[in-house]
């Protein structure tokens, strides 16, 4: 027991070291921008912000409720960081923003593995360190990712995640420009014309760092339509497995999208609502590589994504149909 | 054979097994610090198909406007921002 406490203190050493790094990015940040008080006090308030999960053992408006405490923590998150940083520009607002939730996750990390270490020392509990030592490495691994993540961030390009946006993104400047608008906050829908077919492309408002609402644009655009939409298309980045190749492309059902749970539950009920086929290509990576800047191999499978978005058009829907392609996923470095 | 020898010889080939071991750690570590990767950005011209690829710079997001096109004096844009792997030296 003694070996292993010994070990997990070299390793709770290492996270607290990326920890106390990546706070001082963040300051770092904050003080360029031009804060106005005590970044330190201002930081300190956001790392430990925390968001009490609604009430599951009652599973009416759940997932309403859900989205209203997610919405009045990012409502909070915005306005903290605009009433400090007034004269920062929206889109390093906005990365900052997912700075600091990196950070926040950091900070997590190295709070929790100290607690169950000092848990387990207090107790002479054996199981528990034995068990904290045998998922160390993962755990450093993880923390290691957010570290390499806040540099993607801080300095604004495209992560792994952003692969849907892309898509998206490169969709709506194909054969001119799309007439583009912000159908809800943060989020872009642009009208192009593809295969003779009426395509609605929805993305975050990029180039800040930003996922935007997929679910309720979606929903939006279905309302103003009313009943003309005859299929959605959805491409997201999703977690591969060990041994799988990166920027694979694959094909599925379902509304592709790895959010809490409001923005799928709403697409997901308005595609049942309304009777549309719900379609989804998602692009394979590593957790390491979703939020780190985008791999080659992952940035190279935006054809074979629109090859496949083509080849769907003409198989499952006709000429003159309009269709809804959704790009998920965070903008960061990636405009409309 | 003694009963010793015997023991020895065990002792022996045991700590050959931990050194072997012990090496083979330590290189598949230093070979996975050292993959590095960098940061490219890739300029491309819609109208010719002109394409030009530097190193990411702070700043730098797609479609953003770039140059103009050396072959048909186009406004060119970025096109896709990615790291690649530097080789190994």
């Amino acid at each position: 027991m003694m070996l292993w406490i010994r070990n997990i203190k070299i390793h709770l050493v290492r996270i607290e070291r990326l920890a106390k790094d990546a706070r001082k990015k963040v300051l770092d940040m904050l003080k360029k921008g031009g804060i106005k008080g005590d970044p330190e006090k201002f930081l300190n308030t956001y790392l430990q912000f925390f968001i009490i999960d609604p009430v599951r053992d009652e599973p009416t408006n759940l997932m309403r409720r859900l989205e209203h405490l997610l919405n009045i923590r990012q409502r909070r998150f915005k306005l903290g960081l605009k009433q400090v940083l007034p004269s920062l520009g929206e889109f390093t607002r906005a990365n900052l923003e997912i700075m600091i939730e990196a950070a926040r996750a950091l900070d997590i990390i190295y709070r929790l593995v100290r607690h169950y270490l000092m848990l387990g020392e207090k107790t002479n509990n054996w199981i528990l360190i034995m068990q904290l030592e045998l998922e160390m490495p993962q755990i450093v691994k993880l923390a290691e990712t957010y570290h390499k993540a806040l540099d993607a961030f801080k300095e604004g390009k495209p992560i792994g995640d952003g692969i849907g946006p892309l898509v998206a993104a490169t969709l709506m400047n194909s054969g001119g420009s799309a007439v583009k608008r912000e159908v809800v906050e943060d989020t872009i829908v642009g009208v192009v014309e593809r295969k003779n077919r009426k395509l609605y492309v929805i993305k975050a408002k990029g180039p800040g760092g930003t996922v935007g609402k997929p679910g309720e644009a979606v929903k939006k655009v279905i309302e103003e339509l009313k009943d003309k939409v005859s299929r959605i298309i959805m491409i997201d980045a999703a977690l591969k497995l060990e041994g799988e190749k990166t920027g694979e492309v694959i094909e599925g059902v379902g509304a592709a999208i790895g959010d809490p749970g409001p923005e799928k539950f709403k697409i997901e009920s308005v595609a049942m609502e309304h009777n549309i086929p719900l379609d989804s290509i998602i692009i394979k990576e590593s957790l390491e590589e979703a939020i780190t800047p985008m791999r080659k191999e992952i940035s190279d499978a935006v054809e074979k994504v629109i090859e496949k978005i083509d080849k769907a058009l003409e198989e499952r829907t006709k000429e003159g149909d309009v269709v809804i392609v959704v790009g998920v996923g965070n903008s960061i470095g990636i405009a409309q | 054979m003694q009963i010793s020898e015997f023991y020895t010889l065990l002792l022996l080939m045991l700590l050959l097994f931990l050194i072997t071991s012990l090496i083979r750690t330590i290189i598949e570590r230093k070979k996975t610090k050292k993959e590095q990767y960098k940061t490219r950005t890739l300029i491309k011209c819609a109208k010719c198909g002109y394409t030009e690829e530097r190193d990411f710079q702070i700043g730098d997001y797609v479609l953003k406007p770039e140059k103009e096109c050396p072959k048909c004096k186009t406004i060119t844009r970025i096109h896709r921002i990615y790291d690649v792997k530097v080789p190994k030296k």
